[in-house]
């Protein structure tokens, strides 16, 4: 009784601290996000997503219109304290980098037109602070704080990335109709993996 | 939008057009059969479906589609899962349009359990998991053995001819093992084991003398089979196959019906309930609900096959009330409702394989590896501390971007380089487990509540209990000994607690057994009480056993219709 009691005294204090991660309040999580300020910025979105994965041999993230993607996802697929959590997060990013209004035309974004250095000591700042907790005490912080902006970030970026039809058929491999099935084919030297299981 | 119906003929103007020799109630894998069998024997036979029609290929709108295709690249939206809680956990963007919408069609939950139902023609056959396995007399006589539930009527022999005959119709893939407890059946070529598999399958083999790891016995048709097929390998199926790769009602036996020019289909009809003449002491039609016309229509027949799926099929007895049958046509012994099972799973393991780096595979098999039950088989394998078992369903495959992506740190070129490489071979294994069928376990109306069209919704009342507990820590302990013996790392064993109906194996509330004190079916699936009533769905299971249940309707349906349309021949139905 007494080692439950304290285990759950020890996961109450951890989930604390993890709450105050961007330093969030618990009435910010449950407000009404307005997604205004994505929609102004999807070129920012584009330049956020295409640092995670950029044009190689192989086309990038801008490419596959990710950036449409993950504002998609994010006003329809996520939770409300998740989205908070991006929305605070993606403004935070705005004020670091400068932005000004709407980055959705040629011009680009302020984060866009740094170099890539500057891009990764940006973007590493908010993986670092967005690094979730593992194992319980990840589900627990999800559960009571929502994804942080990063992890949202770049969970949409791989999904809406490895899904498009440029991602899955110039960056991986798509077999439409495989037509069968044979189950020990030796690795091709640089092989990329199948788009779909 | 003109008439739903439109393709549909029919006369709804006199009685006598409005009767047929048969009627079976429902259109999913086992009113299928049902149709099949009795238009194959020339019985004018009419098909009633509560939803729309869907016709093979033409009403597959998402078969063919690409992932990017979807607008949430097959992800539901967060007000789609608030709209559909209990839908929604089994459906995603590419096979929704088979699973009904949870504000239409409401229920009770007196305790946890979620209802999913597919209301159109094919029903849940659409959508099903095509794992086919035959019962054997270590489960027929379980019960019997084991002072549980009622005695099964019937034995392996009863219905090993069924379980022929269906296969050989339908399609099976699998390997022969030669295993008394899993009987072999008449199988097409098995499925290709990959190279992680087959070195799982024999080092186990090897490791624990006797323990069979084999290919799973699937309703996809590993090559051509009466004019349907081949599976191409996309792993599409719930979405419906325009190459007819794997069996459902829509793809098969429908087709089989109609072909006869005996069917009648009549989707947009809700059965209300089952007429009954208490002075012939027979059932002589069916009450039916136009949801079109939001018309009552009455249709007769000689004969009638409820197969409106477990919990559907005892609400439409429930509501056959009559000054015979107070309680519910058919329900003498009050049984009706009672005993409603279904498998516990979601519990097993999952590891990473360091090695075969340089091996792939080409396809996307739309089937797993199956571990035969191994538990309270013989005296050798007794447990102390539950009765009945378990059989596993696993596959190796080397993970994919969706679920290395977020764990690969950093991001950029060598990110990118990492994510689009084939990940490390992992297998997954989750077991499957009988559920003993317990009285209090059951669907019964709701006093007082309604559904849209005025009829009684079901309060369900369902639990797992002790044996299903105790063998769950089994499901997991022997699959992570399995995964270590065959030098697996990153073990990872898991329990996600289901809740009753998340495996879709809903049985047991219309049961069979030998006296029509305790049971509501006899061997032959004849209401005891009313002998030209056949239920041949998910309801009539004695116990649940622990494998896929599908293939043994099939095969009780076709054995109830042979002999019923014998017996109506033969003018012994009524005895």
């Amino acid at each position: 009784m007494k080692r439950r009691s304290a285990i759950r005294l020890s996961l109450g204090l951890a989930v604390g601290g993890a709450l105050g991660f961007g330093g969030i309040k618990g009435y910010q999580l449950y407000k009404h996000p307005d997604f205004r300020v994505l929609e102004e910025h999807q070129g920012l979105l584009d330049d956020l997503a295409d640092t995670i994965i950029p044009a190689t041999d192989s086309p990038g993230a801008r490419d596959a219109a990710v950036g449409g993607f993950i504002l998609k996802m994010v006003r329809d697929c996520t939770d409300k304290k998740s989205q908070n959590n991006f929305i605070r997060g993606f403004m935070d990013l705005m004020e670091r980098t400068g932005e000004k209004e709407g980055t959705s035309g040629k011009a680009g974004s302020s984060f866009g037109q740094r170099s890539l250095a500057e891009r990764t000591a940006i973007l590493a700042h908010f993986e670092q602070q967005g690094r979730p907790y593992s194992g319980t005490l990840g589900k627990v912080q999800h559960r009571l704080a929502g994804d942080s902006f990063f992890t949202i970030l770049k969970r949409y970026t791989i999904l809406g990335y490895c899904s498009s039809r440029r991602g899955a058929t110039e960056g991986l491999r798509y077999d439409y109709i495989p037509g069968r099935y044979d189950g020990n084919v030796p690795l091709q030297p640089g092989q990329r993996s199948w788009a779909t299981q | 939008m003109g008439d739903p119906r439109q393709d549909i003929h029919l006369n709804t103007k006199a009685t006598e057009q409005h009767t047929y020799d048969a009627i079976v109630i429902g259109s999913g894998i086992s009113g299928g059969w049902a149709a099949k069998e009795l238009c194959g024997k020339g019985l004018k036979t009419l098909l009633l479906e509560r939803g729309r029609n869907v016709e093979h290929i033409k009403d597959y709108p998402t078969a063919s589609l690409n992932p990017w295709d979807f607008e949430h690249r097959l992800h539901n939206a967060e007000k789609d899962k608030e709209d559909n809680p209990i839908q929604s956990l089994q459906y995603d963007e590419g096979n929704k349009h088979f699973f009904v919408k949870d504000k239409e069609h409401p229920y009770t939950q007196a305790s946890p359990f979620h209802w999913i139902r597919g209301y159109q023609v094919g029903g849940r056959s659409l959508t099903w998991g095509r794992q086919c396995y035959r019962l054997s007399d270590l489960d027929f006589e379980a019960n019997a053995k084991d002072g549980i539930g009622v005695d099964w009527p019937i034995r392996y022999k009863d219905i090993a001819p069924w379980y022929d005959y269906v296969e050989r119709f339908a399609g099976i893939s699998g390997q022969a093992e030669g295993l008394a407890h899993l009987p072999d059946g008449e199988f097409l070529p098995p499925m290709e084991m990959n190279v992680l598999e087959r070195h799982f399958k024999e080092t186990v083999f090897k490791k624990i003398p006797g323990r069979c790891v084999t290919i799973g016995r699937t309703a996809n048709l590993s090559r051509g089979w009466e004019g349907r097929g081949p599976c191409q390998y996309r792993n599409l199926c719930s979405r419906g196959c325009p190459f007819g790769g794997y069996f459902s009602s829509n793809a098969a036996t429908i087709p089989a019906a109609l072909a006869t020019g005996n069917l009648t289909l009549r989707p947009f009809s809700i059965v209300t309930e089952i007429l009954y003449d208490a002075e012939r002491k027979r059932a002589t039609g069916v009450r039916v609900l136009d949801t079109v016309t939001h018309q009552t229509v009455e249709f007769y027949a000689t004969i009638i096959f409820l197969n409106a799926s477990t919990i559907a099929s005892a609400m439409i007895l429930l509501n056959s009330r009559s000054a015979a049958f107070p309680e519910g046509l058919g329900n003498t012994s009050g049984q009706v409702g009672h005993n409603l099972m279904d498998h516990h799973f979601r519990v097993g393991a999952e590891a990473d394989y360091p090695g075969f780096d340089q091996e792939y595979y080409i396809g996307r098999r739309p089937n797993g590896i199956y571990i035969p039950r191994f538990r309270n088989i013989s005296p050798a394998t007794a447990r102390k501390d539950y009765i009945r078992g378990f059989g596993y369903q696993g596959v190796g495959f080397r993970r994919l971007w969706s679920e290395t992506g977020e764990q690969i740190p950093g991001f950029g070129t060598d990110f990118k380089d990492r994510l689009t490489r084939p990940g490390p071979w992992a297998m997954w294994m989750s077991a499957w487990g009988e559920t003993l069928p317990y009285y209090e376990n059951r669907v019964e109306q709701d006093p007082g509540k309604k559904d849209s069209w005025g009829l009684p919704l079901a309060k369900i009342y369902f639990q797992f209990k002790d044996n299903e507990a105790a063998m769950r820590k089994d499901m997991k302990e022997s699959a992570v000994e399995m995964l270590t013996i065959a030098g697996f790392s990153n073990i990872t064993p898991f329990d996600y607690h289901s809740v009753g109906g998340d495996c879709v194996h809903e049985m047991g509330t219309v049961r069979m057994g030998k006296d029509p004190k305790t049971s509501v079916l006899n061997e032959w699936n004849q209401l005891h009480d009313v002998k030209n009533v056949f239920v041949t769905d998910g309801s009539c299971m004695t116990s649940s056993a622990c494998q896929n249940p599908s293939l043994t309707y099939m095969a009780l349906t076709a054995r109830a219709c042979d002999y019923a349309v014998t017996a109506l021949k033969k003018g012994t139905l009524y005895g």
